[in-house]
Formats: structure tokens, C-alpha cells, sequence
């Protein structure tokens, strides 16, 4: 505001000036003797164009730039209109590369870069149990102990259980709430306080005072309706009658965004003996100046000293440390930086095709560029003039691409997997607008930067005679397109071949045998209050007769029960020691333990490889008995039959009889299975967190109703949760994978697409130029045929030279994808074979319709065009 | 000087790049003057042969502020009008001294140039 005063005032100054400079000369003119009107007009003459020598003098302010800026602008705007395609093409372009990169930008900014919602949270770090088998498992309470009493580089250590449930009941629809038990202490090391009420006491994580609860903001506005005064008012969770002391805040979703309550983490004192029970997520604060790598370098010490003290359990243990951050982006942070890398070579390919548009309009425009700069105009003031004519479209370009990328992540959010940590904070926030315009630049300075280099070397004169096509200039020029398209082609090949690659490891994955078969089954959970059903016997029991009701629905071939749904991300660690004849105990090795009934097995269709699966008979008061895997069956009695060994999880717990083996099933994960898997019988180890899987010949959908109702006639008020088929829980597993390589195919595809239109914009510049020499070729007698060839044979140059390149460039760049594949080899012979043959017959379809053109070119016509 | 201001006097002569401003340095140091008497003291003094356009008068002017040779200020003229005069700076002082020597250098190189005949019979 102050500037356009300043400037009004300087105006009227140089008004006054001039009505000065006139005044003075008409005075002069008439003390000469003129008469008054002839001295007015003699000196208006005299004086010249007022107008014009205003708008001179106002130049030497620096103020006229910026008014030239805007006359540019609005110039600029007017070529949008004037010219429609061309300035859809160009915005839909930059949209495209800039929507992609933003909302992917986005998502990597929420899951990986953004600091975690806790005070101070770069100190804190994630402790990881590492076994030659694992090198992520959780840790025993007792080794947390021994951490947490010998250490002197943690100001606190905490551990916490993140995958507890209990039943909601009282007012309203029963559910079931997924809970993490935690520590007093955990709050306040993270430095996060509840937004109403408080944490819990150290009192309050003893066994038998623990009926207190912490809700999350989710839970207490959909639940309880926001009400301030919730905090002291109880609510019954399995039946017990627990007090609300808090409600967490908006952020806090920790450790898991799932997480609906906290309660009390009461460890018993025998669990402190425990050194094989891996089930506690254990988190530190480091001290203020002490370094991940001198933490690690104690810890390290610390695991040493356990191992001699306990041979038996802790000899290949370790820990290792993550920083928090990290470690809950974890399996994401890979996928998402590969995307991202993906975005941004779309979105340079855009520019690369913006920049060919340009400069295929400068050309058309160079005899308008030489006039401009024949009369004076300075390389500064034809760059400004540019720049202002492309920042329409340039801002549109990238407005559109934000708004597209805000759109696109409302709409990709549900689909975006449940696995991906931190979903909840994606947002299109002041750090991913300015990484975007920090992209506009960046765009802007490519696109603007390359023409107007080009411009600067045309050749005056000879733009300035008709014959421009002949000037030296546009050799040049035409090299740069070239140049441009091969850059275009060699990105397309790394994009196209990266996607390959995710195709084809996907598709390995989607042939892996998971050792079950997932079709015609569908799960139900269930949760059932030890309160109503006190005692493992009367829970069997309750289960014995739900399995008997709907094993007599018609179309149900087998029903079982389990308390681990293979892939659904669940596992439950343990250990085991094998007894072997004529040898010391064995060290313990961590196993995947899981509890089921006799028939899971029949409804999964997991073959009983030897001996047999649980029975009636085998209950709380026979002796114990178990089923291995094949795996570990093999590995741990390679020459003997298994049949009748016995196995134990550690050294105080009792023997149990092999009696079955069965085949091995991908229990974690699709891609890796290292865990042994050993299943105990329900009748003798009874859980109360249990799913139900039933297996029908039919659509496994059909049975669901059947099923509740079954439920329902055995317990009116017994709850059913997280009702999947099998096949769903098998495509959730993918799911991360499935997200990322739909992505990088998109961007693949939209790149090659962009490729195509880049060659043929210069491969159609290039026929417009030879059309002369095409025809003096057709008089000559040269065949149409011979004709179309020499146009693909240009096009088909250009392309092979990027295709060499780019497969260069895959072979470096594959190396970072090495994580992400599985089966597939980095330089996956038909990836690389097939890419080449895409891009070639895509640059043939883009040659197309110019060649074909170009054979239709009038011999007679195209002579006379000189 | 400039494109636009071509033909207005065909038979003027062009000045050149910079002298314009030697000339204005020039006529200020006697004293502050206002733009048309500036123009005025030009065609006088080089007897009706220069005559400064308005507009390259005024653009030079202001252009010689920005560079902090000259210096206006509104005054009151001998009519009681208030005019704006300019007045010479202590660098423009300077700036008017070492142009004024270049100026001598390349009047005497033109001499040379456009008096071949004597520097041919010295070589």
C-alpha cells in the first residue's frame, strides 16, 4: 500500500514537471513576440507526445518490471484461450506429475518424515528382541528387567502389550474393544498427557487394582458423546466394572492407531522369571546427549552378560535399537520412498513434454522472439516476458495438480492399507505445499530455462527471412527434442521396469502355496467373558458346543477353532525344546504357537502328514499332546520318526507327546515363514480369544447368517466380531504390496503415455520440416512404402537410444528394490525383455499417424511450398 | 535514442549513449536548473545544433537520481511557481570529471580516425 503511494506521488511530481517544462517554454515562446495560442501549440509540439515521454521517464522508477509482469501475465492468459489444446495438454501434464507427487509426498510425510506426536520424540527408540531365527521379536518380561536395572544410557524403559481386547457391555450394543495394556510410566516417557484425567499410578498396575481405563478420543466421542464430566464414571469391560481416571487426546494412537482403551499393564512376579515369553513392545527414552549408537554399544554389552548368566535361554539373544520413528514406518518406508521416487520421474517426464511444447510454439513464434529482440528487447526482458506468459499456466498446472491430489488421497484413503502406519495424519498440510511449490520452481526453471537458451542462440537474420526452416538455429533445436525424448524414453524404461518387477513379484506371491486353502472358508471372532464362563474347562466347553451346532448346518463341511488367524498379522511367540536321546537339553528356539480344536486342520485343509490330530481324549486330566509342523518335525529329528517325542516350552514347563505332524502353513507372512509352528490342544491350553473357521463347499459368504445364528442359539449374548473369508484376510495381507504396485503401474503407464505423446510431437515437427525433401523423394520415385519407413526408422533411433539408456539406468536403480521383490531376481530376464518391446511398439503407434501423414505428402504441393 | 523517436528531427543530430548524460552533468554545474532550462542552456550553447528531446530529457534525469549524480527539489521559481530543479551531487561531481576526460580521449580518437590521411603519411 505504501508503494502505491509513494508511486502516485512521483506521478503527480512528473505531471507538475511537465506542466512546468510547458509553462516555461510557452513563456519563452511568447516574450519572442509569439501570440499566446500559436506559443501554446509550438511548444505542445515542441514538447512532443506527453504520453509517451511519461511512460519513458517512469521506466527509470524500476517499477516498470513489475507492470510489464502483469501485462505479461494477462497476456499469457490470453494464450490460454487463444490457444485450447495446447494449454490443456500442458496443464493436464503438469497436473498430473505434481497431483501424483503431492499426494504421494503427502503420505510419505505422515508415515515417515513427520515427527511422532510425543514431547521430544526424537529420543525415543524401539527395542527389538533378535534371535538367529527373528530378528524382530518382542521382549521377555525378564530380560525388560534386566535391561531396565543395568543400563545407563536410558532415562526410562517401558513395556506394553498392543494387542489385548475385552468385551464392552452395559448400555448399548456390545463390542469388542482393542486394547493396549501399558505401564504407569509409559505416558509420561513419551511425554504425552491425557487431554481429561490422568495416567495411571504405579498402585494402580498391581494385580487386583488394575479396574481403571483410559479411553481414546475416538472411542469417548463416538461412545460416550464427548462427555467432560466421563472421567470417575465407570464402564464394564468383561463383565468386570472398570473406572474411567482418562482420555487421551486426538494424536495419540499409540502403539497401534487401533487402539481403543488402555488398561494397566500388571506383570505377575513369576512372568519376571519368564525370559521365553516374547509378547511385551518395549520403547526407551535416551538421556539427552547420549547417541542411538553408544545406547546399542551398552545393550549389546548388557545381552552378552545375559547370555553367560543364562545359557540355556538368553545364548543367542540380542537387542537391538530403532529409532522410534522409524521403526513404526517401518515395512512402509521402503515402498513409499520407491513411489515417491516413481511421482517425481512422472512428473519430470511431464516437464519434458511441457518443454517440447514450447519449444515447438517458440518456434512457431521465432520470427515474433527475433523482432522483439531486433528492437531492443534484452535476453532479461524476453525471459520476463515468457516466464509471465507460462505462470498461468504453470499455477493452473499445479493447482489443478494439488486439488487432484487433495481429491485423490479422500478417495484413496479407504483403500490405502490397514498395515500403513499413521494413515490418520495424511493430509495435504504447509510442509507438502511447500514441497509442491517448491516443484513449481523447479518445473518452472526447467521449462522456462531450456527454450530460452535455445532462444538466445537464434539467428537473427535468418529467422528474420521467409526461409526459417533453413536457419542454423533450428538444428539445435531440434537436437535438444531429441535429446528431450530420449530422457523421456530412458525414465519411461525405469518406470516400466520397476512396475514389471512389483507385477511379477506380486504374482509370485499370488502363486505362493500358503499350505492351506483359503477358498470356502470364513472366519468369525469371538471373545468370551471368563466371568460367565469361569474356568478353562467350562470355556472348552462353550466352544464344543458352538463347533456341534454349526457343524449341523447343512453345507458346512468341517468347523474348527483357533486363536491365531494365519496372516492376519497376529503371532504369538514362544519357545520350545526338543527332547532328543543321548543329548543335553537343546537350546530353545521361538516358535509360533498356536491353540486349536481337533478340526481345524480339516476346515483350513492342512493335511495330517503322520499321526494324528487332537481328540475327544485328549484333555485337562490325559496327558499333554501336541502337533509340529513338518519343518520342525525335520529339523529336529531328522532320522527318527516324530511320532511319540517329546517337546516342552522351556525348562519348567511339562513334557508334552508328539502326536501328529502336519504340513507347513505360511503363518506371517506369504513371503517368509522362518518360524516353527507348533499347535496345542484347546481341551488342554483353553484361550478365550478364539476364531471360529468354517469351511463349506459352497460361496463361503452364504454361510455367515447360518453361522451367527448357531452363535446365537448357544449364547444369546455372546458377541461376533471381524467376520472375513479367508480370501479377504489373504488379500489383506497383500494389501501394502497390492496399493504400491497398482501405484507404480499407474505412474508407468501415465509415463509411457507421455513418452508417446513426446515422440510424436517431434517426430510430426520433424515431418513438417522435411516435407519439402519427402517430396522432391516422391518425384524422384521413391516408394510411399520406403517413405513411411524412413519416418519410423527416425522415430525407432530415438527410441532405442533411450531404451539403452534407461535399461542402464533400471540396472543401477532395480538395486533398491531388491527388498521389495520376492522370487523375482532384480534383473529379471523377462521384465527387461519385455519392456524394450512395449516401448518400441508404443513409439511405433506414436510414429503411426505422422508417417502415415507423411506418405500422403503431394509431391507438387510440397515443392511449390518455396 | 530511442526506436520511437526516430524521424521527429531528421536532421538532428543523434547523440550518443552516455553523452546526453555529460551534457546535463555538464550544464548543471553552474547551478540548479529545472528540465526545460537545462534543454534550453543544450541548444544554446552548442549554437541550435543539439536539440535534447523531451523525451530522452526526462527518462535521463531520472535515471541520473536513481544513480545519485543529481538531486531534486521542489523550489520556488523567479514567477512564484514551484518548479523542481535538480542540483549536482558531490559524486556526480566526480562522476562529470572522469567522464569528461573519456570524453576528450574519444574526441580525439575520432579526430584520428576521421583525419586518416595525416596518420597515414606518420606511418
Amino acid at each position: 500500500m505504501k508503494l502505491f503511494r509513494w508511486r502516485r506521488q512521483r506521478e503527480e511530481e512528473l505531471d507538475a514537471e511537465i506542466r512546468n517544462h510547458l509553462d516555461a517554454a510557452i513563456r519563452d515562446r511568447i516574450a519572442r513576440g509569439e501570440a499566446p495560442d500559436e506559443a501554446r501549440t509550438n511548444a505542445l509540439r515542441e514538447f512532443g507526445n506527453v504520453g509517451l515521454v511519461k511512460e519513458v521517464t517512469r521506466e527509470m522508477w524500476g517499477w516498470a518490471s513489475l507492470e510489464r509482469l502483469l501485462q505479461d501475465l494477462r497476456f499469457g492468459l490470453r494464450m490460454l484461450r487463444k490457444n485450447p489444446g495446447f494449454s490443456l495438454i500442458a496443464v493436464l501434464t503438469l497436473a498430473l506429475g505434481i497431483g501424483a507427487t503431492t499426494a504421494i509426498f503427502s503420505v510419505v510425510y505422515a508415515v515417515v518424515l513427520r515427527p511422532l506426536p510425543f514431547g521430544d520424540s526424537e529420543r525415543l527408540v524401539a527395542i527389538w528382541t533378535q534371535t538367529p531365527q527373528s530378528d524382530r521379536l518382542p521382549m521377555a518380561a525378564a530380560n525388560h528387567r534386566d535391561l531396565k536395572a543395568q543400563n545407563t544410557v536410558f532415562e526410562d524403559i517401558s513395556i506394553l502389550r498392543g494387542n489385548a481386547s475385552y468385551n464392552l457391555t452395559g448400555e448399548g450394543e456390545p463390542e469388542l474393544l482393542q486394547a493396549a495394556r501399558v505401564p504407569a510410566n509409559l505416558f509420561s516417557m513419551l511425554r504425552v498427557m491425557p487431554a481429561l484425567g490422568r495416567a495411571f499410578t504405579d498402585e494402580e498396575t498391581q494385580p487386583g487394582r488394575d479396574q481403571v481405563v483410559i479411553l481414546s478420543d475416538a472411542l469417548w466421542r463416538r461412545r460416550y458423546g464427548g462427555d467432560a464430566n466421563i472421567v470417575g464414571k465407570t464402564i464394564r469391560l468383561e463383565n468386570v466394572v472398570y473406572t474411567v481416571v482418562g482420555v487421551m487426546g486426538t494424536e495419540f494412537r499409540y502403539p497401534t492407531r487401533e487402539v481403543q482403551i488402555w488398561t494397566p499393564l500388571t506383570i505377575n512376579p513369576a512372568d519376571f522369571q519368564m525370559r521365553t515369553g516374547f509378547s511385551h513392545l518395549a520403547v526407551a527414552r535416551l538421556k539427552p546427549g547420549v547417541t542411538l549408537e553408544q545406547a546399542q554399544t551398552e545393550v549389546n554389552v548388557i545381552a552378552a552378560r545375559l547370555a553367560r548368566q543364562y545359557p540355556n535361554v538368553n545364548k543367542d539373544v540380542r537387542f537391538t535399537l530403532t529409532p522410534l520413528r522409524r521403526d513404526i514406518a517401518n515395512v512402509a518406508q521402503r515402498p513409499l520412498l520407491v513411489l515417491l521416487g516413481a511421482a517425481l520421474g512422472l512428473l519430470l517426464i511431464g516437464c519434458c513434454n511441457l518443454v517440447n511444447l514450447l519449444l515447438a510454439r517458440a518456434l512457431t513464434r521465432s520470427r515474433e522472439t527475433a523482432v522483439r529482440a531486433a528492437l531492443g528487447a534484452t535476453p532479461t526482458r524476453l525471459l520476463l516476458q515468457s516466464a509471465g506468459e507460462l505462470m498461468p499456466l504453470l499455477t493452473l498446472g499445479v493447482l489443478l495438480g494439488v486439488l487432484a491430489a487433495r481429491e485423490g488421497i479422500k478417495l484413496f484413503l479407504p483403500w490405502l492399507p490397514s498395515t500403513l502406519p499413521r494413515v490418520e495424519e495424511i493430509e495435504i498440510n504447509l510442509p507438502v505445499m511447500l514441497f509442491s511449490g517448491g516443484l513449481l520452481l523447479l518445473a518452472a526453471a526447467l521449462v522456462l530455462l531450456l527454450p530460452l537458451l535455445q532462444a538466445r542462440r537464434i539467428d537473427l537474420v535468418a529467422t528474420l527471412r521467409e526461409d526459417a526452416r533453413t536457419s542454423a538455429g533450428l538444428g539445435s533445436k531440434t537436437t535438444i527434442r531429441n535429446l528431450l525424448v530420449v530422457g523421456q524414453v530412458a525414465l519411461t524404461v525405469m518406470l516400466l521396469t520397476g512396475a514389471g518387477l512389483l507385477i511379477r513379484t506380486f504374482a509370485a506371491l499370488k502363486d505362493v502355496n500358503p499350505g492351506f486353502r483359503s477358498q470356502g472358508v470364513v472366519s468369525f471372532r469371538l471373545a468370551i467373558p471368563r466371568n460367565k464362563y469361569d474356568g478353562d474347562d467350562k470355556v472348552a466347553a462353550f466352544c464344543q458346543r458352538i463347533l456341534e451346532q454349526v457343524r449341523a448346518l447343512p453345507g458346512v463341511e468341517a468347523a474348527g477353532m483357533v486363536n491365531r488367524l494365519p496372516l492376519a498379522g497376529a503371532s504369538g511367540l514362544s519357545t520350545i525344546e526338543f527332547e532328543r536321546i543321548g543329548q543335553e537339553p537343546g537350546s530353545l528356539d521361538a516358535t509360533d504357537d498356536t491353540i486349536t480344536t481337533s478340526d481345524y486342520f480339516r476346515a483350513m485343509n492342512i493335511p495330517v502328514l503322520q499321526g494324528r490330530s487332537f481328540a475327544e481324549q485328549d484333555n485337562m486330566h490325559a496327558p499333554l499332546v501336541v502337533v509340529l509342523d513338518q519343518q520342525v518335525a525335520r529339523r529336529a529329528w531328522p532320522d527318527e520318526n516324530p511320532i511319540g517325542k517329546r517337546v516342552r516350552s522351556g525348562p519348567t514347563s511339562p513334557w508334552a507327546e508328539v502326536v501328529g505332524i502336519v504340513g507347513h502353513i505360511r503363518h506371517e507372512s506369504l513371503e517368509s515363514d522362518q518360524r516353527w509352528q507348533i499347535y496345542w490342544n484347546y481341551l488342554q491350553r483353553a484361550r478365550d480369544r478364539m476364531t471360529l473357521m468354517v469351511r463349506t463347499s459352497g460361496d463361503a459368504r452364504s454361510l455367515v447368517y447360518p453361522v451367527l445364528g448357531a452363535i446365537k442359539a448357544v449364547d444369546q449374548d455372546q458377541p461376533v466380531f471381524a467376520v472375513r473369508t479367508m480370501t479377504e484376510v489373504l488379500d489383506q495381507s497383500l494389501a501394502l504390496r497390492w496399493f504400491n504396485t497398482v501405484m507404480i503401474t499407474l505412474f508407468a503407464g501415465s509415463s509411457l503415455l507421455l513418452a508417446m505423446i513426446g515422440i510424436y510431437g517431434v517426430i510430426a515437427w520433424t515431418v513438417r520440416q522435411r516435407t519439402r525433401e519427402i517430396g522432391v523423394r516422391l518425384a524422384l520415385g521413391a516408394q510411399r512404402g520406403a517413405v513411411l519407413t524412413l519416418v519410423l526408422q527416425n522415430g525407432l533411433k530415438l527410441t532405442s537410444a533411450g531404451i539403452v539408456l534407461g535399461l542402464v539406468g533400471s540396472l543401477g536403480l532395480v538395486r533398491l528394490l531388491r527388498s521389495m521383490l520376492f522370487v523375482v531376481g532384480p534383473t529379471d530376464p523377462l521384465t527387461f525383455a519385455i519392456v524394450p518391446v512395449l516401448i518400441i511398439l508404443a513409439a511405433l503407434l506414436a510414429c503411426w499417424i505422422p508417417a502415415w501423414r507423411a506418405t500422403k505428402v503431394d509431391p507438387l504441393v510440397a515443392l511449390r511450398q518455396e | 535514442m530511442k526506436p520511437y523517436s526516430k524521424g521527429r528531427y531528421e536532421n538532428r543530430i543523434e547523440l550518443l549513449q552516455g553523452t546526453l548524460d555529460l551534457l546535463i552533468l555538464q550544464t548543471l554545474q553552474w547551478g540548479a536548473q529545472h528540465g526545460y532550462s537545462i534543454s534550453q542552456a543544450i541548444r544554446v550553447k552548442s549554437g541550435e545544433v543539439l536539440q535534447v528531446d523531451t523525451g530522452s530529457l526526462y527518462p535521463a534525469l531520472h535515471r541520473l537520481e536513481r544513480k545519485k549524480w543529481i538531486k531534486s527539489e521542489w523550489t520556488v521559481s523567479d514567477n512564484n511557481q514551484k518548479v523542481k530543479a535538480y542540483r549536482l551531487t558531490t559524486a556526480g561531481k566526480k562522476h562529470l570529471a572522469a567522464e569528461r576526460s573519456n570524453w576528450e580521449k574519444l574526441s580525439a580518437a575520432m579526430a584520428g580516425i576521421l583525419h586518416p590521411a595525416e596518420q597515414e603519411g606518420e606511418a
